[in-house]
């Protein structure tokens, strides 16, 4: 208890700060409306139901787009390690690729698929893939030759080797990689959704940002990102229960 | 085993040869791409809206930057980027 209260002692101070910083107008409350009242605004959100159906469509653009990056980019990053064709082809567009900002391709992704649903989960896939890649190729890549070399003297096959030594040596890179994806996924999906959408985290904070609701604004914005931590958090410990067999 | 000892190495011409193969290799996957946006444009699948065509792209970078729209947009992204 004591320790939980010295870890999360900074927040509660900067909270404090903050709601004495905007009571004693230090500060313009358009700049930053009290915390108090931002909490209030999040209540009244959560039980009118908007913050909830906002955070629906959000979490299932962010979710089925990660899914996807996940899938495509861990049966590339090791398809890449293990096939030097597959490797020579494909490495060129991903070196070209990864250094492009994902957010320049949103006018792109909304002109091909629309206002809708699609072309945020395009834009979240196309982002959050390149990493998951990389991470499965490196960790692929890095799998201890002499596994490698035991498994095929005692007969294993290709595939054989590749599910029982390539992909468990592989998984600490490339569950790092779907770390870096998962951050990813959160900035690629507001991004979006504040420059074109109807529904959607991001959508609301440009709504309230512009409808000068600023309280209702630092909410959802507080939302997303108690969401993004909680996520990582998740993930976190998800990670150590499968690499437990490393320790 | 004089056999293994002996065994060829393949020649310097061929492993040259070889290399520069891969290495060629290594961009016809970029080539592949271009050449795909060019066909799908050239097929009309896609209106010229939604994918313009390769060559008028090139075109309006060169206009960008024999204009100097190009260096001065880039040095203000970079200039923000660095600080």
């Amino acid at each position: 208890m004591k320790q939980s209260l010295i870890r999360y002692l900074p927040l509660l101070l900067l909270a404090a700060g903050w709601e004495l910083a905007a009571r004693l107008e230090l500060v313009s409350s358009t700049a930053l409306p009290p915390l108090s009242d931002v909490i209030a605004a999040w209540i009244d959100m959560i039980k009118d139901g908007e913050l909830v159906s906002n955070g629906a469509s959000s979490l299932y653009r962010a979710g089925v787009g990660l899914a996807l990056s996940v899938i495509v980019g861990t049966l590339l990053g090791i398809s890449m390690a293990w096939w030097k064709p597959v490797n020579v082809l494909v490495a060129p567009l991903v070196e070209i690729f990864y250094p492009l900002p994902k957010s320049a391709l949103i006018p792109v992704t909304v002109i091909w698929l629309g206002f809708g649903d699609g072309s945020k989960i395009l834009l979240i896939f196309l982002g959050c893939m390149l990493p998951v890649t990389i991470g499965a190729f490196n960790g692929a890549r890095s799998s201890e030759q002499v596994l490698v070399w035991s498994a095929r003297s005692m007969g294993a096959n290709r595939l054989r080797m590749l599910w029982d030594v390539v992909l468990p040596s592989a998984m600490p890179e490339l569950l790092n990689g779907i770390r870096t994806a998962l951050s990813l996924a959160f900035i690629l999906l507001v991004s979006s959704e504040l420059i074109v959408a109807q529904k959607g985290f991001g959508y609301l904070i440009g709504f309230l940002g512009a409808n000068g609701s600023y309280d209702a604004m630092y909410a959802v914005v507080f939302t997303v990102s108690f969401l993004g931590f909680a996520a990582d958090r998740i993930y976190q410990t998800f990670v150590n229960r499968v690499l437990l067999w490393r320790q | 085993m004089a056999a293994i000892d002996q065994a060829p190495l393949s020649p310097p011409a061929l492993r040259i040869l070889r290399s520069t193969l891969w290495a060629g290799a290594r961009i016809i996957s970029i080539v592949l791409l271009l050449a795909a946006w060019e066909l799908v444009v050239r097929s009309g699948i896609v209106t010229p809206f939604q994918l313009p065509a390769l060559g008028n792209v090139l075109e309006r970078i060169w206009n960008d930057a024999v204009s100097g729209d190009l260096a001065i947009n880039t040095a203000v992204t970079l200039y923000r980027a660095m600080v």
